[in-house]
């Protein structure tokens, strides 16, 4: 089976970090041609760029509209979108893949979807979450998913993106028939722990509101769908059952579930692929500052939670 | 205390005792009983004909009408139809209207209560039975047996009909209601339905528990082969799919057919292929959803085919109990139930019913159909020539060879999406069900191969509901044609029963007559069609039931069909205020729409056509073409709008055969020397710009026909444009219009021509002819409302008399094509208000009646902008014409003396003086001093014969009161008379006498040489003005005394001899005429004409 990948990539540093270097081998392994768009401020001769473009075809542009421009741009250059049986487009947001891309393709090869991500959420509506998407040919080849690029513009604004972009792509896709899915399927179980870790998060939350929007955010927030990347993020260790680690996850805890713990878990049970990671997280961390709403970093539940609801257990 | 006061208290009394309420009640439904039951009033057979019950004892029946069947409009004698005497229930009680109407008998007596009861001829054979305690209806129903004759006469119809024998007249009504009952038990039938019987169907399915489950013989030949047809429905097919896929029945394959579609739909599909090998996906080029259909029946390889369209969805047990059902009992076409969703609402489409209620409507959805499939490859799948109803027709001729079993489960759910535009039932015209229906409800071989009768004629009236406008119209064919070899066949569709039995009715009063009742509307072409059968003629007419004829319509006609090459015919049809409503079809150029020839022109226009001319199609309610010939073409097409419906088969039949070619050089001719009167013309107008059904009234429909369907048929381009006869017309056609707005609006524009007269089609050639003594030659409209019908012809006869080309317009509508004329000329009558002038047209505006000279109208007519204001009056000239006349001074505002139809009202030779001194008003109009001089001529025994409405309870017991006479009888009754008695006050005031001048009906009577008694309230005027010598033929009175004297004085001393009174009258034509005011308003319209010319500088003559 043919496949393109195209990976979008950014570093504040400029640099290519050894996890996404790791990435970009394991989409080699399963992809014919892999295009890695980076808007990081890499040098043209320097060892990043040398690094890239010894594994994949480099391009480089302007850091401007996130990641799902970078993808557009190297649809746009792949010009042969017709060739391939699948194309996978994905960010250097995770960790991973922890064992390898082959089992993933093997595990959907059979399941009857159009296309298909890592996770999939309701969260504001039903969509397959952007950092690792694969599309069947005959989606890339259908008017719906050929518009849905062609009318893309450059968009600053990283909530308007995932408003339209993330949300849209797989909106405009259910919409023109076709079947979205994911490979990470979470048991009743995961369900639970996820929904209790959710009802958690939410409790922080409000709590940190001021009174006067507490009441109303009250009758919102817990009921919202639970983001699964986050809320499941441990079933990492669980035999690589979620592939990948967002790297968010580890930086800001958004759950506050003990992401120190998890990091730890992950590196004890996936060295390689994780070595180095803590690094890039502390050198990074100034980088990326908190972003409205979310946590500073790592946080623990107290003590007569933290084995009901944290991380590795 | 009264008794009465007595009789209220112990009723008081009785009801205060407790119980007591329900037993009055009881006694009191007894006693009602009792009362309908005695003297026959109540028939039972035919009560229980229409109730569908049969009733244990009469008793029982009355009760029952008591209770429920009055209210549910029943009727409990057969002479009795409220709907046939008061159609809009205004005089009857609803609850009671039997009761109702014997009760009010002292009003009513004159009022049939059924279209073969006419109380006038009841009371003329049986006097007594005007004073029969229930009227002319009560004598008929005590003595009415099987050897009586039922009092059949004339109706509201107002034709006269030979008795029908009573036994006959109940035997046929009885089987008339009987046959509606039987009919709407099969279109009543619950196709549709809110509730579903859940618990049997447990049942059903408990019991088919123990039936194998359905298994393929072999792999390569699955159980059922779903078919399903997809275009751009890409979003939506999912669910089907995905229904289709979760069937607990595993042997099955799916093979969806895009029929081209340009969105995501074949890359979903190649997906599902790709998915799930029992998924087969086959491509076409938009070639419709029939042959989609085919193609998928074509690549089955199942032993069953199914049906599932992209938008439904089946319940996952469909098709394992559907092949479990139909294996069991050996069935080859069986379907199950459908639950309906729309919004919050469900209902179920689960109806048990065979090929006879399929033929009145479908009741089978396509989507739970299961059929074996050598069956439906044996009756050809499905038709592709049909766009909407396929599945109708696949189910019709599958349930010809074999009947399709209803299996009792819920088997597919339908969401209602109507806001879907992609939708067949959306975009398409409920009409493809009629074309479905007549392909299978007519034998048009059989009908070709049927006898027809050399030289009749068979005309077909589809009607629907409105039974005083078809007997009005059958009434008339028959009555104008008394000898021609002539039968009129109704089509009656599906109207209510007082109705239908009301139709059915008219057969016994009219022998020539033949009534089918159809259990539906649909729509008068599938109508037409359905009772074509049953016209012998070997010519047949379609007329709109709202068309009145007059006699001699039918030879002129034939002629015209006899011409070489004619293929169907038409009269000129015009409405009720005589402009055109039908005239033929002519065709823009492209792409070719039909556009009404001269509609809306004053009926003038279009005899200028001559009497006969041939037309690219013929157009409207009336027409005629050999039956063999329309046969056929296969009748009427039910896709054609109403009123398009002649125009599309008059261009089938030029062209000659099925073959739809137009350029095939057929003939169609018109009639135009033959008039009809549609007599709803304006409500027809008025529902086609709203795109409803036509006939408001109830006459017929055109359900769900449009235009679109004719413009995909014939505005191909090629239509002959008619232009030649918009020439004959003496008009060029510069562009085409919507008629209203609202038509605009609904995106469907009827067009109307927009014309230039002849000579101003090119901008050089503008000028206005002159006659040899230098008159204008001018086109006038002469306009005015229905009432003024006579004088308005009369002022445009008399125009025409001076060369000028003159039209009458009394339509009301705005001057849409003013611009054609050179002047306009409104007449005003009494108590009329002054309309707008028309447009840049110079406008007169001329006050008919006496009375109307004040400010209150003169002023703001003249403020209008009308160029001239005439009032009838005393001129200062005495001449009779507006003072200054015919010279660039002329007044704007002036007097014209009142004048007469010289062809109307002329002097009769001596030997038809025959009768008394004629007083013909109305009492109504008469003055006192009239009134008083009538009554006291009559108390003296005079030789006086008053002819008027409300004399008779004016004038002393005994006094003869003639009909009154009607406006065209007038100049004879006039010319007969030794004297006439008028009134000198007109009824538009009491001023004419104060001006000494002649009103209307005396100079009328002068002219026609009769001696002229006036009512003159005031001294008679020392200077009478104007028409000095028709006061020689007056004398006047002003006491009833002085009357009674007058009409005792011989004619000869009255006014003089016959020879006197003949000069007089001669003179009269000449000075006094129409004609001699013609000349006047030619005078005045000369200088405005001339003015206009000067005034633009581009017609300066």
């Amino acid at each position: 089976m043919r496949r393109l990948a195209v990976m979008a990539h950014y570093d504040a540093r400029g640099e290519v970090a050894p996890h996404v270097l790791r990435q970009v081998d394991a989409l080699s392994e399963i992809a014919d041609r892999v295009l890695v768009v980076s808007t990081a401020d890499l040098a043209p001769d320097g060892p990043a760029a040398r690094e890239l473009s010894r594994r994949a075809e480099l391009i480089r542009r302007p850091n401007v509209g996130y990641d799902f421009y970078s993808w557009r741009t190297g649809l746009d250059l792949a010009t042969d979108l017709h060739r391939f049986d699948q194309v996978v487009i994905c960010n250097d947001s995770c960790i991973g893949p922890l064992a390898g891309y082959e089992p993933v393709f093997a595990a959907m090869q059979d399941r009857p979807v159009d296309f298909w991500g890592m996770t999939m959420t309701r969260r504001r509506a039903l969509h397959v979450q952007s950092y690792f998407v694969v599309f069947g040919r005959h989606v890339v080849a259908s008017p719906a998913f050929g518009d849905f690029w062609q009318r893309m513009t450059p968009i600053s604004d990283r909530a308007e993106v995932i408003t339209r972009y993330e949300l849209g792509l797989s909106g405009c896709l259910i919409r023109a028939g076709f079947t979205p899915g994911a490979y990470f399927v979470p048991t009743r179980h995961d369900r639970r722990v996820a929904r209790a870790r959710h009802l958690w998060w939410a409790a922080q939350t409000l709590r940190r509101l001021p009174a006067h929007r507490r009441r109303r955010a009250a009758r919102r927030i817990p009921f919202e769908p639970w983001n699964p990347v986050t809320a499941l993020a441990d079933r990492a260790l669980d035999h690589a059952r979620l592939p990948l680690v967002k790297i968010d996850t580890l930086r800001f805890d958004p759950y506050g579930l003990d992401a120190r713990r998890l990091l730890a878990g992950c590196e004890r049970r996936y060295p390689e692929q994780f070595a180095g990671v803590r690094e890039f997280l502390d050198r990074t961390a100034a980088a990326y500052p908190v972003r409205a709403g979310e946590r500073s970093g790592p946080a623990r539940p107290p003590f007569g939670l933290r084995h009901v609801l944290g991380y590795g257990r | 205390m009264s008794g009465r006061r007595l009789r209220r208290a112990g009723r008081r009394l009785v009801l205060a005792v407790p119980g007591s309420g329900r037993a009055v009640a009881v006694v009191r439904g007894r006693r009602a009983v009792r009362g309908l039951l005695d003297g026959g009033r109540f028939d039972v057979d035919w009560y229980a004909a229409q109730a569908d019950t049969s009733f244990s004892s009469p008793e029982d029946a009355a009760r029952d009408y008591l209770e429920r069947g009055r209210r549910a409009g029943l009727s409990p004698n057969s002479l009795f139809e409220p709907e046939w005497y008061d159609p809009a229930g205004a005089l009857t009680r609803p609850d009671d209207p039997f009761g109702a109407y014997l009760a009010r008998i002292g009003e009513l007596r004159t009022v049939g209560p059924h279209v073969l009861v006419d109380p006038a001829t009841v009371i003329a054979a049986h006097p007594e039975a005007a004073t029969h305690r229930h009227g002319p209806l009560g004598y008929v129903l005590d003595h009415a047996d099987a050897e009586g004759l039922a009092p059949a006469g004339g109706g509201p119809a107002g034709a006269v009909v030979p008795s029908v024998p009573w036994v006959k007249a109940r035997g046929r009504l009885i089987r008339a209601v009987t046959q509606w009952r039987q009919q709407e038990r099969l279109r009543r039938a619950p196709r549709r339905s809110a509730v579903f019987d859940h618990r049997a169907e447990k049942a059903w399915r408990s019991a088919l528990r123990s039936q194998p489950a359905p298994v393929a013989e072999d792999a390569a030949h699955p159980v059922v082969t779903v078919v399903m047809p997809v275009r751009n429905r890409s979003g939506l097919m999912r669910r089907a799919v995905d229904s289709v896929r979760a069937q607990k029945l595993p042997d099955w394959e799916l093979v969806v057919v895009d029929d081209g579609s340009t969105d995501d739909t074949p890359y979903v599909l190649e997906g599902l292929a790709a998915a799930d090998p029992r998924i087969r996906v086959f491509r076409q080029d938009g070639s419709g959803v029939s042959r989609a259909r085919n193609r998928g029946i074509a690549e089955a390889r199942g032993e069953y085919l199914a049906f599932l369209d992209s938008d439904n969805t089946w319940l996952p047990d469909f098709l394992d109990l559907a092949v479990r059902a139909m294996r069991r009992d050996d069935v080859a076409v069986a379907y199950a139930a459908m639950q309906l969703r729309e919004g919050d609402r469900v209902g179920y489409r689960a109806f048990d019913g065979d090929r006879e209620y399929l033929l009145v409507g479908n009741h089978i959805d396509l989507n739970v159909l299961v059929a074996r499939t050598e069956l439906v490859r044996a009756v050809g799948g499905f038709a592709e020539d049909l766009r909407r109803a396929v599945d109708y027709d696949l189910v019709l001729r599958l349930t010809a060879q074999v009947p399709a079993v209803f299996l009792p489960f819920v088997g597919a759910v339908y969401s209602d999406d109507s806001g879907d535009r992609s939708r067949i039932s959306v975009s398409e015209p409920l009409a493809w069900d009629f074309v479905v229906r007549s392909r299978h409800a007519v034998d048009w071989a059989a009908i070709a191969e049927q006898d027809r009768v050399p030289g009749r004629v068979s005309v077909v009236v589809p009607v629907r509901d409105d039974l005083a406008t078809a007997a009005r119209c059958v009434a008339a064919l028959l009555a104008s044609e008394p000898d021609a070899d002539l039968e009129v066949v109704v089509a009656d569709l599906g109207s209510r029963r007082a109705a239908s039995v009301g139709l059915a009715a008219l057969e016994l009063r009219h022998p020539r007559l033949q009534v089918h009742r159809l259990p539906v509307d649909t729509g008068p072409a599938l109508g037409v069609n359905l009772v074509l059968p049953h016209a012998t003629g070997e010519v047949v007419a379609v007329c709109d039931p709202r068309v009145v004829v007059d006699g001699g319509w039918l030879a002129p006609l034939l002629a015209a069909l006899e011409r070489p090459g004619a293929v169907a015919v038409q009269p000129l049809v015009t409405d009720p205020v005589g402009t055109v409503a039908a005239a033929g079809a002519t065709f823009t150029a492209a792409p070719g729409q039909p556009v009404p020839l001269l509609w809306g022109h004053p009926v003038e226009d279009a005899l200028k056509l001559g009497d006969v001319a041939q037309l690219p199609a013929v157009d409207g309610p009336f027409w005629l073409c050999r039956a063999a010939d329309l046969v056929a073409v296969r009748g009427l097409d039910p896709l054609m709008p109403l009123r398009w419906l002649g125009t599309d088969v008059s261009l089938r039949l030029a062209a000659g055969s099925k073959d739809l070619d137009p350029r095939f050089p057929g003939r169609l001719v018109t009639a135009v020397q033959v008039e009809l009167t549609s007599a709803d013309a304006e409500a027809d107008e008025t529902a086609d710009d709203k795109g409803q059904a036509v006939g408001g009234g109830g006459a017929v429909s055109g359900i769900g026909a449009d235009d679109g369907q004719f413009r995909r048929r014939w505005c191909g381009g090629g239509l002959p444009s008619g232009r030649s006869l918009w020439r004959s017309a003496g008009f060029a056609v510069t562009g085409h219009r919507a008629r209203s707005a609202g038509s605009v609006a609904a995106g469907d524009p009827a067009l109307t021509a927009v014309v230039a007269r002849g000579w101003r089609a090119g901008r050089d050639e503008v000028e206005v002819g002159m006659s040899p003594d230098e008159r204008p030659l001018l086109r006038w409209r002469i306009r005015g409302t229905p009432e003024l019908s006579g004088r308005a012809q009369a002022v445009a006869a008399a125009l025409r008399r001076w060369e000028q080309d003159a039209v009458v317009d009394l339509s009301g509508r705005p001057a849409a094509q003013g611009e054609l004329d050179d002047v306009t000329l409104h007449l005003v009558g009494a108590g009329e208000p002054v309309p707008e002038p028309a447009g840049d047209t110079p406008s007169l505006l001329w006050l008919l009646d006496p009375g109307q000279e004040t400010a209150a109208l003169v002023a703001p007519a003249r403020q209008a902008g009308y160029a001239h204001v005439l009032w009838t009056g005393a001129p200062e000239d005495g001449q009779g014409t507006a003072g200054g006349s015919g010279t660039d001074s002329a007044p704007e505002v002036c007097a014209l003396a009142p004048a007469i139809d010289p062809v109307l009202f002329r002097p009769a030779t001596a030997d038809d003086v025959t009768g008394g001194v004629l007083v013909a008003v109305d009492l109504d109009d008469a003055s006192p001093l009239l009134r008083a001089a009538v009554h006291a001529a009559v108390r003296a025994g005079a030789d006086i014969e008053v002819r008027g409405r409300g004399w008779a309870a004016f004038l002393p017991p005994g006094a003869e009161v003639g009909e009154p006479v009607r406006s065209h009888r007038l100049a004879a009754a006039y010319a007969g008379a030794r004297a006439v008695l008028l009134d000198a006050a007109g009824p538009g005031g009491a001023s004419l006498p104060a001006a000494g001048v002649l009103p209307w009906s005396a100079l009328q009577a002068a002219a026609c040489a009769a001696p002229v008694l006036l009512a003159w309230p005031e001294p008679s005027p020392q200077t009478p003005a104007g028409a000095p010598g028709a006061w020689s033929l007056v004398r006047t009175f002003t006491t009833p005394q002085e009357a009674v004297e007058l009409i005792a004085t011989p004619s000869q001393e009255l006014s003089g001899d016959p020879q006197t009174r003949l000069r007089v009258a001669r003179d009269l034509s000449v000075s006094d005429s129409y004609d001699a005011r013609a000349f006047t308003l030619v005078q005045l319209a000369a200088v405005l004409t001339r003015r206009e010319v000067t005034a633009s500088g581009s017609r300066a003559g």
